[in-house]
């Protein structure tokens, strides 16, 4: 037997028998073993006492003392447009009515197994980094990073898999360089998010530029201004842009959605897609119908559909129904 | 991987700039930790947490005097341990503390920097756990947590006994290897218990 076996055979018959004579038998008077023994022996006894670890969820507190330091704005409403559009919408809401009904039964047939509790949860927390050169990333979950060696000091290149936020250190005689599979994403200092998948690499740029180019061929570029977007398709290795920026796109990193001129349809989207449950289309009601709020801060899906609801002026309203999000009346 | 650095100026400039993901970064980092230390002092986990997201609020709106003479991570253990004294004085309950501290020997007699590192070293143990395989976290949780025998685990789970114990074995080599690099912070005590025993 092994000596770190005989190590952890002792450590596990000591829940039974917690004897001098044991110790002595099988450790013997070895000192490295003494020293592997007190190791183990260690993480042992301290592992009992870490359940209070268990108790202290920083993620959901965050938002507690977030609300407190007042950064951002929450549950803005906008006024609802006009008179006319609310009877539109009525109008519409009734015409669609059967059909949607019909969809929403069937759907609701099918049965859902999932307990209702399970998905009402934040999606789990990212992991924060601050780098040597004062670069801030938030990695979401399950994805990865890696740093070069003598980062900050001759080079600030990082390979990425997944998808992460950054808000770079402006440092101009050494850009910023980011790895995905087949692209390169390259910055002098600015805030930007990478969500990289098997099909695509997208960059949305927050603030300052952004290159995104192909690894093996760096004039397929295009440069990112602040509210665009960049595309780098894998199939063809095509490099593309759009003059745009979906925040929603960055709500698990900003924990805000952004609800401003968004259709129900659009909400109930944005909200599925955090939440990852699958929405249900429901034929043209969603066209005529308007989300009272601009911002919302990410909470529990119950309480982020409780605060659309309420803002909803018609009949139609957002419920969850095991994996799916519907969009019904009353 | 750098892991977050709590003491790098560009934090603290960032934190006197008040730019929320800094102090988000920050909070992620240390909610926990000092969470529990403050527990140790208060004996009550909610009052602990309260008296943690105080400080990190004060910290917010007093960004622009911060002044941080030795680092950050000092700064947020020592204020953390100040504010328990203070809510200990200023509730009267200072009797709890010392029942407590009478109870918990290393808080009675630990210097504040012990307190700090015996906190830190097993809040590395904690995330050490939480990066176990499933199967083998929730095994050794179910033993070291909730004191649960192997057999029991192994009738919960629907497993052979032998199977947990395995699990276990597993799941102490991974451990003791993440922890090798703190093993200088070892109580002596624990070391003079063993050699004690061996040597009888």
């Amino acid at each position: 037997m092994k000596p770190e076996d005989k190590l952890e055979k002792l450590l596990l018959e000591m829940q039974y028998r917690n004897t001098k004579t044991m110790i002595k038998n099988i450790i013997g008077d070895d000192e490295k073993s003494r020293r592997e023994f007190e190791s183990y022996l260690d993480v042992w006894e301290r592992s009992a006492d870490l359940k209070d670890f268990e108790e202290v969820d920083a993620d959901s507190d965050w938002l507690k003392v977030r609300s407190r330091m007042k950064v951002f704005k929450t549950r803005e409403r906008i006024p609802f447009r006009s008179f006319a559009l609310r009877i539109a919408a009525l109008v519409v809401l009734a015409l669609g009515l059967t059909w949607f009904l019909t969809q929403v039964l069937d759907y609701a047939s099918r049965g859902t197994t999932q307990p209702a509790d399970q998905l009402a949860d934040i999606p789990s927390s990212r992991s924060n980094y601050v780098l040597d050169d004062g670069t801030m990333i938030s990695l979401n979950n399950g994805s990865t990073i890696e740093v070069d060696k003598n980062f900050g000091v001759e080079n600030r290149t990082i390979h990425l898999k997944g998808e992460a936020y950054f808000d770079v250190a402006r440092n101009e005689n050494l850009p910023f360089k980011i790895y995905t599979s087949n692209s390169v994403v390259e910055v002098l200092g600015t805030s930007f998010c990478i969500k990289e998948s098997e099909e695509e690499v997208v960059v949305g740029v927050v603030s300052g530029k952004v290159a995104l180019y192909d690894q093996q061929d760096s004039s397929k570029r295009v440069d990112l201004l602040a509210n665009n977007t960049g595309y780098f398709r894998n199939s063809d290795r095509h490099v593309d842009s759009r003059p745009v920026l979906d925040l929603n796109s960055i709500s698990w990193h900003t924990r805000t959605f952004h609800f401003n001129d968004l259709t129900l349809d659009k909400v109930g989207k944005v909200i599925a897609d955090f939440y990852r449950l699958e929405l249900i289309p429901n034929g043209d009601i969603h066209s005529f119908d308007e989300v009272h709020i601009s911002e919302l801060s990410v909470e529990s899906l119950d309480d982020v559909l409780q605060t659309v609801n309420q803002s909803l002026v018609g009949d139609v309203r957002i419920v969850k129904s095991g994996n799916y999000l519907l969009l019904t009346t009353p | 991987m750098h892991k977050l650095n709590a003491d790098s100026k560009f934090l603290i400039n960032r934190l006197r700039r008040g730019e929320e993901a800094a102090y988000e970064l920050l909070f992620k980092e240390y909610y926990q930790v000092l969470t529990v230390f403050a527990r140790r002092y208060l004996n009550d986990l909610e009052a602990a947490k309260e008296v943690v997201q105080d400080l990190f609020v004060s910290l917010y709106e007093k960004r622009e005097q911060l002044d941080i003479n030795s680092s950050l991570k000092s700064y947020l253990f020592r204020s953390t341990h100040n504010r328990c004294i203070n809510q200990l004085n200023a509730q009267k309950i200072r009797h709890k503390y010392v029942e407590y501290a009478n109870y918990n020997t290393d808080i009675r007699d630990n210097s504040l920097e012990d307190e700090v590192n015996r906190t830190e070293l097993e809040h590395h143990l904690y995330k050490a756990i939480s990066e176990l395989p499933p199967k083998c976290r929730s095994i050794f949780k179910m033993n070291r947590f909730e004191g649960l025998s192997n057999g029991e685990i192994a009738e919960r789970m629907n497993l052979s006994k032998r199977t947990v114990e395995t699990q276990i074995s597993k799941a102490l080599r991974i451990l003791r290897g993440k922890m090798e690099p703190y093993t200088s912070l070892i109580i002596p005590g624990l070391f003079i218990e063993i050699i004690r025993l061996l040597g009888s």
